[in-house]
């Protein structure tokens, strides 16, 4: 058993033992997926007092749910989509400002001014800051990809859409982001080449 | 596939999540592919970027987070405690507290408990035995037989039936008439209460003359 389908088991217990009534699981469930929630929130509205509650709104129906939980999906798709479908409801509901696109990874001359004479740090936080700056749709595929390790089809399944749109997604996002990874002067020698 | 249809399948390949066949698929398509590489490294590249926690984002308190949780849990449970007791009490004290008796005004009390006793009188009347059971029709096996011993036997025959053929047909099965004719032309007979009732009552049946044979009712 690898690392990753270890966790999944562990995590799929400790859901066993929520539907159960164990608050010693759910402490250890919370643990290690609040903090990934509040990113995925925070990612998609922009108060984080906001994105705090919602992260509990999102434990207490795995408290109340977990006995339902079939695992037609990986705990980390049934959290994400939960926690997906609890602030899109609050997006909808109280008009919440929403983290908009604001026309950033077209300036390939940003991209060059901005990273010059940059450490490998600084060039990441920049990359970083540009990822923040796309559109929502590419942006959550990218979060969700390169931040919460899910599959394309995990991606698919929390964001209900087609795979190959998912794909398509993260392609696109890509391309928006290329002037700026041109510019950061990556080269395989910098970065190793093929793993 | 096609150029496109690679590239986007190499995010997966650089996050570990493709299967072992798109894995061989990904690493053939790079394989002496300078430009292949090279976009593998932008990914890279993203990925480390993006799975890095900025210095600039808030740090969630998860222990803040985690008690705040627990308290709410507790809230929610204590506020669903009082539903329990409540569903705990006689049915008398759960009848009266749905209708919030203590609430009620007295008057409303009054016309309550009179409407109730009203319904109940009237309830009672209903299930008294009606006057009269006659229902005004009869079935042709007649009114439930009332004869002790024996079987009683609803028996309708042939209009050109001579009475002569009846009485050697009952003789031979050593029936009796106990009612009849009735109206519609049927009797009532009775068999011996003994073990040949199957064979006379087929027997019966058989003859000719015969055209309904049914238990009397």
């Amino acid at each position: 058993m690898d690392t990753a389908s270890e966790r999944v088991a562990e995590e799929i217990a400790w859901i066993h033992r929520i539907g159960q009534g164990d608050r010693v699981a759910l402490g250890q469930l919370y643990r290690r997926y609040a903090p990934r929630i509040f990113r995925f929130v925070t990612r998609m509205i922009k108060d984080e007092a906001k994105a705090e509650e919602l992260v509990n709104d999102v434990m207490m129906e795995i408290w109340k749910g977990a006995v339902q939980y079939e695992r037609r999906s990986s705990p980390s798709t049934w959290i994400l989509g939960m926690a997906r479908f609890r602030t899109l409801n609050a997006i909808r509901g109280k008009q919440l400002d929403t983290v908009e696109y604001s026309q950033a990874p077209e300036a390939e001359d940003e991209a060059g001014d901005a990273s010059s004479g940059c450490t490998q740090d600084e060039l990441r936080q920049l990359l970083r800051n540009t990822v923040a700056r796309l559109s929502a749709e590419h942006r959550e595929v990218v979060e969700l990809a390169f931040f919460h390790d899910c599959s394309y089809k995990e991606v698919a399944e929390i964001l209900q859409c087609p795979e190959n749109t998912v794909k398509t997604r993260m392609y696109h996002a890509k391309a928006k982001l290329k002037p700026w990874l041109t510019n950061l002067g990556l080269s395989l020698s910098e970065t190793g080449g093929v793993t | 596939m096609s150029e496109q249809r690679m590239e986007e399948m190499l995010a997966w390949y650089v996050n570990g999540t493709l299967d072992a066949a798109e894995r061989q698929q990904v690493e053939a398509w790079l394989a002496d592919n300078p430009e292949a590489q090279m976009q593998l490294a932008e990914y890279e590249f993203m990925r480390d970027s993006v799975a890095e926690t900025g210095s600039e984002e808030s740090a969630f308190d998860t222990e803040a987070g985690l008690d705040a949780l627990m308290a709410r849990i507790d809230q929610d449970e204590a506020a669903n405690q009082p539903q329990l007791d409540a569903s705990g009490g006689s049915l008398w004290q759960r009848f009266r507290q749905s209708l919030q008796w203590n609430l009620t005004p007295a008057f409303a009390r009054v016309a309550m408990v009179s409407q109730l006793g009203v319904v109940m009188v009237l309830g009672a009347l209903l299930m008294l035995p009606a006057e009269t059971e006659e229902p005004g029709y009869q079935v042709l096996s007649g009114p439930p037989a009332v004869v002790a011993g024996g079987v009683v036997l609803t028996l309708g025959l042939a209009p050109d039936t001579r009475a002569d053929a009846l009485q050697a047909l009952l003789r031979s099965q050593q029936a009796e008439i106990i009612a009849g004719p009735s109206a519609l032309g049927t009797y009532r007979i009775r068999l011996p209460d003994d073990d040949q009732q199957a064979a006379r009552t087929a027997a019966l049946k058989a003859h000719p003359a015969v055209t309904y044979l049914e238990p009397a009712q």
